[in-house]
C-alpha cells in the first residue's frame, strides 16, 4: 500500500484503525511528486526545478551561497531556541521523525522515522518505528558517533516542553500527552499520544523548529555548543569555528549519512550580505548559485544575460497582513473592519509590487487547502472604496474616520513597497491613517502584548490554514493570549477549534471555508494582501533543486548537485 | 604641554561619563527590548520574563531608585548601569546581550577591519586630496584647477553609497566580476585577496574624504601664501618649490589637520553604510546591527568606545598644531 493511497484514505475516509503504513517510496529519495498548487506557469511542480536533463548525479564541490539573513545570535544553532535564518540549518544538520509537506499533503518525507514506520491505531496515538542507522556524523563535540534512537525524541521532546522560550513549545505542550511519551525497550518504537485530535500533527512534528538533535547535545554543560556549532544525523553538519554570527556560515557533508551516496555536495559556504547590489554582484560573478530576484525584470535581466536559470515557480507562503485589534475602537465596530477590508485593492499590490508575479489572498493562503475560490473571494471581499466609505458612514456618522496604524519600519524589501500602496487605498476609502512606524523590536513588543489598534504585519509563513484561522480565535495565533485579540466570539472560538479536530481531508476543507465565510459576514480582523511566486535564479550548474513541497524542501538539499 | 594634555584627558574622562549616562538612559528610554525579540514566536509572558533574566534585564537600572513608602530612597547594589561601569573599568565592558560573548573579543574580532579600511581610506584621502589642493592652489584659475574643484564638488554632492553601488553593479555586469564580500581575509594570508576586499569601500570613502580635504587645502594654502613671511621667503630668494613645501604647506596643513582628525575618529567608529553595502564586517556594522537588536551593552560600550577615540583624536589634532605651528604654545 502506498503511502499516497493511505493517506487518502486516512484523511479522506477516516479508516484509519489499527494500520500499519507500508510506504512505498515517498522519501526523500527523488521520487517526482505532483504537487497540492499550481506554480505561476500553470504546470504542476515537480520535485526538480532544473531544466534540461540532468543525467546522473554527480558528487563534490561545494555550494556557495550568499544571503541577507542573519542567524539567530542569541541562541545561534539552537534547533528549539533560535529564530531567523537557524531553521535553514537545522533541517540539514538534524533529523524529524517525518515531514509531511504541508502544502503537498501526499508528500512524506520519512527521515528519523522508518520509510514503513508510522502506526496510527487511533487518532490520538501516533507510534514511529525508528530507521536503523541514522548515525551522528564524526564531530570534536564530545557527541558519541552512535545511532539515533528513540530516546534522542523524547529528550528533544521533554526540552521544548520545559522550555518557555522553545518556538515549537504551542505545538508540543498543547498537543502532547507527555506522561505517555514512551520508548520501547530497545529504542527503536517511539509512541506518541496526544491529548485531543489534531490534523495538522503530521505537519508540525516534521517542522524544522523541532529537529532531533543527539540527546547529548541537548544536556545542559553542552548549551554553548549550539552557539555556534552543530551536529546530528542530517545531512551536513557545522564544526565550532564554521559559524560567525553575521558574518559566515560553512556547513560540512556527514560521511556518515544513512542515505548512501547523498549528499552529493561536500559543503555548503554561506556568507551574510545585506545590500542587493552586492548580493546580485556575487551571483553574476558565480560567487554565489543562488538569487532571489526582486521583480520579474530583473529576471528578465538576468536570465538574458548570464548563465542562470529561474527555478520553479512555485508560491511562497508569506504574506504581508493588515491585522486590527477588536479590543480597540473603532476596530470593535464590524462595520469599520468591513471598511478597511473593501479599502483593500490587492490587485494593485499584484500589479505594482510583483509585476503580476503574485495572487491575491483571502484569510487563508490562496494555495492551501481550504482556502476560498477567487472569485468568491472577489464578492467577499471586494475592493469597493464606495461600500468602505458607507459603512464608516454608517458606524459613525462621518464621512471619514481617523485611525492609528503602526508596522515594522524597513525589515523587508517589500514591506516598503507595499506601505505607501495601502496607505494611499486607505486614504481613498476615508480612512485618515495616523501613522506610527517603528523600528522591528519596538513594533513586537507592542504586537505581543496588543497594544495596537491596528498593524501593517510581517510576512510569516501560512501552510496551513490553521494560523490564519487562529488569528480570529480570542486566544490570538499563539494560542496563549498573545499578538491579537480574535474576534472575541466564544461561537468563531469554537468554530476554529473544530476545523482542528476534523481529521478527514475534505470534511475539513469545508469546515475551513465555512469558517472564513463566517468571519467574512462579522467582518475579519486579519486581512492578508497577496503572495508572490518565488523568483530565485540559479547557476546553470546547479541541479534538483526541491521544489513544490513548501518548507519540506529545506530537508531536501542533500538532493542537490552541481554539474560541472 | 603636559599639564594642558592632562586637563585635557580630565575633561575627557567627565565628559565619558555624562556620555555614558545619556546613552544607558536614551537607549532605555525607547520601547522593547531584546527579550522580546530572543522568545520566540510563541512568546508568552513567562518567556519574556525567563529572558529578560537570561538577559539581566530585570535589574534595576541604577543603584538607587525611588520607593512609594518608607524610606522612599532605595539602593539596589546590582543594578544594571554599575555593572557595566564596573565591566568598563576592568576593561572587560561585559558580554553582549544577544550572544553572550565578551564584547572586548567582539571589538578585537572587528577592530582589524574597522583600522585597515581607516587607513587606506586615510591614505586615498591624503593621496588624493592634498596634492590635488596644492595644484589647484598653485596653479589657481588655470584648467587644472577648475577640474580639481569640480571634481571635489562631485565628490561632496555624489552620496557614497551609490559611488559604492555602481562600484560593485558595473565590474560584475561588465566583467563578471565582484569583490570578496561577507568575511575578513587577512592581509598576511592572503595579500591579494585582502586588498580585493578593501581597496572598493576605501576607494569610496576616501573620494568624498578627499574632495573635502582638496578644497580645504586649497583655501588654507592659499591664504597661507597671501601672508608676509611667504612674501619674505620669496624675496629671500627661495625656490618656489621651498616656500611651497617649506613654509606654506605645513602652517596650511593645520585646518587639514583638524577635518581629518575628525574623519579618523569618526571611521574609527566604523563606517557603517559602506560596511554593509561590502558586508564587512566591521565596527560600524556591529553598532548598527546592535542598535537594531536592542543589545544595549554593546552599543553602549561602543558608542562610549567611540566618544573616547573622538576625544583622544581631538587632543591629538590640538597637541599637533604646536608641532604644525611653533607660535602654537599650550600651557
Amino acid at each position: 500500500m502506498s503511502t499516497k493511497s493511505y493517506w487518502q484514505q486516512f484523511e479522506r475516509q477516516r479508516i484509519s484503525r489499527r494500520r500499519l503504513l507500508a510506504v512505498g517510496g515517498a522519501s526523500a529519495a527523488g521520487v517526482a511528486v505532483v504537487a497540492a498548487c499550481s506554480s505561476k506557469s500553470g504546470t504542476t511542480s515537480k520535485k526538480t526545478g532544473t531544466p534540461g536533463t540532468s543525467g546522473p548525479p554527480k558528487a563534490g564541490g561545494r555550494y556557495k551561497a550568499a544571503t541577507p539573513i542573519v542567524a539567530d545570535s542569541t541562541f545561534g544553532l539552537d534547533p528549539h531556541l533560535a529564530i531567523a535564518a537557524g531553521p535553514a540549518y537545522f533541517a540539514r544538520m538534524y533529523n524529524v521523525l517525518v515531514n509531511r509537506s504541508a502544502v503537498n499533503p501526499d508528500y512524506y518525507y520519512y527521515d528519523l522515522a522508518n520509510d514503513s514506520g508510522l502506526e496510527t491505531p487511533d487518532e490520538l496515538t501516533y507510534i514511529f518505528t525508528i530507521r536503523p542507522g541514522v548515525k551522528v556524523a564524526p564531530n570534536s563535540l564530545g557527541v558519541p558517533v552512535r545511532d539515533l534512537d528513540a530516546s534522542d525524541a523524547i529528550a528533544t521532546y521533554n526540552r521544548i516542553n520545559a522550555s518557555s522560550l522553545a518556538n515549537a513549545c504551542q505545538f508540543v505542550c498543547q498537543y502532547f500527552d507527555l506522561p505517555a511519551l514512551q520508548a520501547s525497550a530497545d529504542n527503536m518504537t517511539l509512541t506518541i499520544k496526544i491529548k485531543v485530535p489534531y490534523a495538522w500533527f503530521l505537519y508540525n512534528i516534521g517542522r524544522a523548529i523541532q529537529t532531533i538533535p543527539p540527546k547529548e547535545l541537548l544536556e545542559p554543560d553542552k548549551a554553548a555548543v549550539f552557539k555556534n556549532a552543530g551536529v546530528g544525523g542530517g545531512p551536513y553538519k557545522i564544526d565550532q569555528g564554521a559559524f560567525v554570527e553575521g558574518e559566515r556560515v560553512a556547513l560540512e557533508r556527514n560521511p556518515n549519512y544513512y542515505r548512501a551516496g547523498k549528499p552529493y555536495i561536500d559543503g555548503y559556504d554561506v556568507v551574510i550580505i545585506s545590500d542587493r547590489s552586492a548580493l546580485q554582484a556575487q551571483f553574476i560573478a558565480q560567487s554565489s548559485y543562488d538569487y532571489g530576484a526582486s521583480s520579474e525584470a530583473e529576471v528578465k535581466q538576468l536570465t538574458d544575460q548570464h548563465p542562470v536559470y529561474l527555478g520553479s515557480q512555485d508560491p511562497t507562503y508569506t504574506f504581508i497582513a493588515f491585522t486590527v485589534n477588536v479590543t480597540q475602537p473603532p476596530w470593535n465596530d464590524p462595520n469599520i473592519r468591513k471598511a478597511a477590508m473593501h479599502a483593500i485593492n490587492r490587485q494593485e499590490f499584484v500589479d505594482r509590487v510583483y509585476q503580476g508575479g503574485a495572487k491575491p489572498n483571502g484569510i487563508v493562503h490562496w494555495c492551501v487547502s481550504g482556502a476560498i475560490d477567487q472569485n468568491d473571494l472577489d464578492t467577499y471581499q471586494k475592493y469597493d472604496p464606495a461600500m468602505s466609505k458607507k459603512l464608516i458612514k454608517q458606524a459613525t456618522g462621518q464621512d471619514r474616520i481617523k485611525v492609528k496604524i503602526f508596522w515594522p519600519q524597513s525589515t523587508i524589501e517589500e514591506h516598503d513597497q507595499h506601505l505607501p500602496i495601502f496607505l494611499k487605498q486607505m486614504d481613498d476609502a476615508g480612512f485618515d491613517v495616523d501613522q506610527d512606524p517603528r523600528d522591528l523590536v519596538g513594533w513586537l513588543t507592542d504586537y505581543r502584548t496588543k497594544t495596537y489598534g491596528a498593524s501593517l504585519a510581517l510576512n510569516q509563513i501560512y501552510e496551513t490554514a490553521e494560523i490564519p484561522l487562529d488569528f480570529h480565535h480570542s486566544k490570538g495565533p499563539a494560542g496563549s493570549n498573545i499578538y491579537a485579540s480574535g474576534l472575541q466570539d466564544t461561537a468563531i472560538d469554537d468554530l476554529i477549534d473544530a476545523t482542528k479536530r476534523i481529521t478527514d481531508f475534505d470534511t475539513r476543507v469545508k469546515a475551513i471555508q465555512d469558517a472564513q465565510k463566517t468571519l467574512y459576514e462579522k467582518g475579519p480582523m486579519f486581512m492578508p494582501l497577496v503572495t508572490p511566486f518565488s523568483r530565485t535564479l540559479y547557476q546553470n550548474f546547479v541541479r534538483d533543486v526541491p521544489a513544490g513541497l513548501g518548507t519540506t524542501g529545506l530537508f531536501l538539499t542533500q538532493d542537490i548537485w552541481l554539474d560541472k | 604641554m603636559l599639564s594642558y594634555i592632562l586637563r585635557r584627558l580630565l575633561s575627557g574622562v567627565l565628559i565619558l561619563f555624562i556620555l555614558s549616562l545619556v546613552v544607558f538612559v536614551l537607549l532605555r528610554v525607547v520601547s522593547g527590548d531584546k527579550a522580546g525579540t530572543i522568545c520566540g514566536l510563541n512568546c508568552t509572558e513567562p518567556g519574556i520574563k525567563a529572558a529578560r533574566h537570561l538577559l539581566g534585564l530585570d535589574k534595576p537600572y541604577f543603584p538607587i531608585g525611588f520607593g512609594k513608602g518608607f524610606p522612599f530612597i532605595l539602593f539596589h547594589p546590582n543594578n544594571q548601569y554599575m555593572t557595566w561601569i564596573k565591566d568598563l573599568a576592568t576593561g572587560h565592558l561585559g558580554n553582549g546581550h544577544i550572544d553572550q560573548a565578551p564584547i572586548i573579543d567582539t571589538i578585537r574580532h572587528r577592530l582589524p577591519v574597522t583600522l585597515e579600511l581607516l587607513i587606506i581610506t586615510v591614505m586615498f584621502t591624503v593621496a588624493i586630496g592634498v596634492p590635488a589642493g596644492v595644484i589647484s592652489a598653485l596653479y589657481r584659475n588655470s584648467i587644472g584647477d577648475h577640474v580639481v574643484r569640480v571634481a571635489a564638488v562631485l565628490g561632496l554632492a555624489v552620496p557614497s553609497f551609490w559611488v559604492a553601488t555602481l562600484v560593485i553593479y558595473f565590474p560584475s555586469h561588465w566583467w563578471g566580476y565582484a569583490p570578496p564580500f561577507g568575511r575578513s581575509i587577512s592581509f598576511f594570508q592572503d595579500p591579494w585577496g585582502n586588498l580585493r576586499q578593501f581597496v572598493p569601500p576605501a576607494a569610496v570613502l576616501g573620494l568624498a574624504s578627499a574632495a573635502g580635504i582638496m578644497r580645504l587645502t586649497r583655501s588654507s594654502l592659499l591664504e597661507v601664501m597671501r601672508t608676509d613671511y611667504i612674501r619674505t621667503a620669496r624675496s629671500k630668494g627661495l625656490r618656489e618649490t621651498s616656500v611651497v613645501a617649506r613654509h606654506a604647506l605645513k602652517n596650511s596643513l593645520i585646518p587639514v589637520i583638524t577635518v581629518l582628525g575628525l574623519q579618523v575618529a569618526g571611521l574609527l567608529g566604523g563606517a557603517v553604510i559602506i560596511e554593509q553595502i561590502f558586508a564587512l564586517p566591521g565596527l560600524g556594522l556591529l553598532e548598527f546591527q546592535s542598535l537594531l537588536n536592542r543589545d544595549y551593552q554593546v552599543v553602549q560600550s561602543l558608542t562610549l568606545y567611540l566618544g573616547a577615540a573622538v576625544i583622544l583624536m581631538n587632543l591629538l589634532v590640538d597637541v599637533s598644531y604646536a608641532w604644525l605651528d611653533p607660535r602654537i604654545r599650550y600651557s
